[in-house]
Order: C-alpha cells, then sequence, then structure tokens
C-alpha cells in the first residue's frame, strides 16, 4: 500500500490528517495547530484544499460551509536581509 | 458543583481542567476555537525574572508544575529548560536587571548576571555589540503553546468536562449576589459558579453585569523562519520592550515585537513595518540570518491594565471569577493561575498568591 500524502513540507498522510481529525481536532484551525499542515514553506498552497476535502468528508460538511484559515503576507519565503533594507537585489 | 468557563483559551482551560480534576462538572463554552485569542499566537516563554516580588514567586510555582505538565496531563508538552537571557542595552536598563536579579536570588530563583563577554562566549552567533549585560536563569525556558492548549483541553475532557464551541455568550443574568445563567446563541446555560475567561472579548460579558475592568489593547506581532539546524538554545529577550527570539523544535526561529504608534490598527492583521523592524532587528543581534527566509508572520491582540497585571479572582458576585487581561502572563503563567483558582473555586477561599491579581483593585 501507498502512502497519500497531503502535505509535502510536514510530510503528513491522509491518515494523519484522518486521525487528528477523530481525535477531536475537528476544525480547519485547530486541525492546523494539532497536524501542522500549512506551516511549511508553501503556507497552505498545496495542502489546504486536501485537509479541508477529509474535514468535509469526515465531518458531512459541504465544503463550502469551511473556511480557509488566515492567508497571511508573504505569499513566497522572503530573506532577511532583504527585509532589512540591506540588499538592493530583491530576489528570492 | 457545575461550572460554566467562558473561552477555551489556555487559562480558560487551565482553570477548567483543574477544577474537573476536583471533581466538579465542568463546561467551558468556546466562541470559537480552543486557543483562539492569544493563546496559539505567544512563542512561548516561560521565565521567572520579572521585579516584584509576587510575580516572582508565582513564576517560580509555575515553573515546577510547568516541568510535570506532561506526566500530570499524559501529553506531551515540549516545555524546554534552556533558559532565558534578558538583555540590555543602556545602563540604566542594566541596573534594573541587576537589582530585579537580586530580588530573584533572595527568593530562590537561579539568576546570574552576565557581561557582555560572557553572552558572546556562551552564544558565539550572537552579536553582543550594542548589549552591555544581562541576565540569565537557566531553569526558564520556553513551552510550545499549543500543546500546552491541547493538554488542557485532552485532560479536561479525560476528566469529563467538555468543550461546547462554537457557542458565544452574549449575556450573564444575575439575580442579587450571585449569577444564575450565562445567555448564549445557543440557549442559557445554569451553573453554580462562572468563570470569565474570555480574554479580550471578557468585558464585554462582565458589563452585561454592570462589571468592568480598565484595560488596553497593545498589537504584537511574531514570525517564524524556515527551519534551521537547531542551535539556538535560549530565549533571548531585549529588555524591557525590545525583540524576543528563540528557536522552535521544528527549527524555525521565531520572535515577537510590540507594533506601536498612533496609526496601528488594533487587530491581528500583519503589516510591512513589523516585518522591516523583525528582521532589522534580528540581523542586529544574529547578522548570519541575513540570508535565512521569513516563512510567515502573524499578529496577536495582549490586553494590559493599568498596573500591567492581569485580572484574577472572585469579582463582586458570589459565585462570579475572572480571569483575563494577560498583560503578556497567560501562557506564561497558564499552569499556576489554573491551580490556584480551582482551588479558590471549590473551597471559597482566597489563596494569598493571587492576591495582587484580585480584580477587586479596580473597584471604585
Amino acid at each position: 500500500m501507498g502512502k497519500k500524502f497531503v502535505c509535502y513540507c510536514e510530510d503528513l498522510t491522509e491518515e494523519d490528517v484522518l486521525e487528528a481529525i477523530r481525535l477531536g481536532y475537528d476544525d480547519i484551525e485547530s486541525l492546523k495547530r494539532y497536524a501542522g499542515f500549512s506551516t511549511g514553506p508553501c503556507q497552505g498552497k498545496t495542502c489546504m484544499l486536501q485537509v479541508l476535502r477529509l474535514l468535509a468528508t469526515e465531518k458531512k460538511l459541504k465544503p463550502s460551509d469551511q473556511h480557509l484559515t488566515t492567508q497571511r503576507p508573504l505569499v513566497d519565503p522572503v530573506r532577511l536581509g532583504v527585509l532589512a533594507g540591506n540588499e538592493k537585489k530583491c530576489g528570492l | 458543583m457545575r461550572i460554566v468557563v467562558i473561552g477555551a483559551g489556555i487559562l480558560g482551560l487551565s482553570i477548567a481542567y483543574n477544577l474537573a480534576k476536583r471533581g466538579a462538572d465542568v463546561n467551558v463554552i468556546e466562541k470559537q476555537y480552543p486557543g483562539s485569542g492569544l493563546s496559539v499566537r505567544a512563542i512561548g516563554a516561560i521565565h521567572s525574572q520579572w521585579k516584584n516580588e509576587y510575580d516572582i514567586k508565582l513564576a517560580k510555582k509555575n515553573r515546577d508544575l510547568m516541568n510535570r505538565l506532561s506526566s500530570d496531563l499524559n501529553f506531551n508538552i515540549p516545555f524546554r529548560r534552556d533558559g532565558h537571557l534578558m538583555v540590555a542595552t543602556s545602563k540604566e536598563q542594566l541596573a534594573e536587571l541587576e537589582s530585579n536579579a537580586k530580588l530573584q536570588r533572595s527568593l530562590g530563583v537561579d539568576t546570574n548576571v552576565l557581561t557582555p563577554e560572557e553572552i558572546e562566549n556562551r552564544y558565539p552567533f550572537l552579536n553582543a555589540s550594542s548589549i552591555v549585560g544581562g541576565t540569565f536563569s537557566k531553569g526558564d525556558g520556553s513551552v510550545h503553546p499549543f500543546s500546552v492548549v491541547y493538554g488542557f483541553w485532552n485532560g479536561l475532557e479525560e476528566h469529563g468536562g467538555q468543550v461546547t464551541r462554537p457557542t458565544t455568550v452574549t449575556a450573564l443574568h444575575a439575580k442579587e449576589h450571585r449569577i444564575c445563567s450565562a445567555e448564549t446563541n445557543n440557549g442559557a446555560f445554569e451553573a453554580d459558579a462562572f468563570v470569565v475567561a474570555a480574554g479580550t472579548g471578557s468585558r464585554e460579558i462582565l458589563r452585561s453585569v454592570g462589571l468592568d475592568v480598565p484595560t488596553e489593547l497593545v498589537k504584537r506581532e511574531m514570525l517564524a523562519t524556515e527551519p534551521l539546524r537547531f542551535f539556538l538554545r535560549p530565549m533571548i529577550q531585549v529588555y524591557p520592550e525590545g525583540i524576543s527570539f528563540t528557536q522552535t523544535l521544528r527549527g524555525e526561529i521565531v520572535c515577537e515585537l510590540p507594533t506601536t504608534g498612533e496609526e496601528v490598527r488594533k487587530d491581528t492583521s500583519s503589516t510591512l513595518e513589523f516585518l522591516e523592524k523583525a528582521a532589522t532587528e534580528l540581523i542586529r543581534f544574529m547578522p548570519a540570518l541575513s540570508d535565512v527566509k521569513i516563512l510567515r508572520p502573524w499578529a496577536g491582540l495582549v490586553e494590559t491594565t493599568r498596573d500591567s497585571e492581569p485580572a484574577v479572582g472572585r469579582y463582586v458576585y458570589d459565585n462570579l471569577w475572572v480571569a483575563f487581561a494577560d498583560s503578556g502572563k497567560s501562557v506564561m503563567f497558564a499552569p499556576v493561575i489554573g491551580d490556584l483558582m480551582a482551588e479558590q473555586i471549590m473551597s471559597g477561599q482566597t489563596n494569598p498568591d493571587l492576591g495582587p491579581y484580585s480584580p477587586a483593585r479596580f473597584l471604585p
């Protein structure tokens, strides 16, 4: 049997997420903080919808009944040196 | 004894767990999700380097409770006793730190004064050129705040308590000297005692029974970088109101700064001003971080009172207890406040250790 990864940054599989939901972390905010998806370099861009789908299926909710966690700047990771104004070139 | 706790933040859950452990029938009413206010936004400093005797005594008790919290709750709570280093950037601040350290030592806390050379020798990654000295306590440390929130939540449920969510308390109802029910969007909840631990929502709930506590909101912003190999052990804080930073067990550098100024919106939005200032400060103290990337910022509102102490204790009505106005202490002191408050509520006797935090000090 292969593993179904939903979050590559934090190495979370579908089974990890389902287990967290069954333990009672069954809203998107608690699930994020318990399981750790969306806290890596992609900041949820890869995993969020997968987790919402699992949550909706498991709790028998419509995906539209759910909300995303707060989306924060930066869109992509930025070096501290750039934000401190020490570098002219704004490379990522 | 039936008890309703309003607010499943770190304080509400700690009080609720400790009540349930003592045999009370506890229902915690939460508007959003457990920890949703400030509790899950803190970077988790746990220190005992305060300036008042009562804060130091309470912090010392708290540290002991924190040390055994994992086994008490049977839940993995990574409290790292890697020390807390407070650094001063002026002679006046250092004099204050030194006098605080003297008081702390007289009360049995292991605080040492360090010179800039000692600080650089211990932590070679630090640029101590703007540091004139500091104080360090080895038994202090940091904790992952979510784990404390979830540990108390889990412990509460194991002792038969529950968190009712999402449910919003809209008002309390009083009859003579007692509170008789909490009105919510899901009906009224009756109980023998009520605990208001609703963070920044507490004042509105208290106003429904003619009470208030004057408070102010201070915005604090935090950030986490990409994970790095583990190297930064203690929590480092630029005394008194500068940046605090450490490395989490996941390897991220996390830091926290107050966002001040007339223009600051008192909400939990992230600002570019913070990102620029935090980046500048982190590089000032750790130049090697220049090439490290920020993954995400976040923000929280800290509620403070005129004496920068929380409001914790019985408030006017015989069966009404409050624990709010964080003042930067709710994650720091959650285990001890929960333990002492539960003891007070069950026995009806006030505990002198919590006396200085009593909301009665705000009564006219």
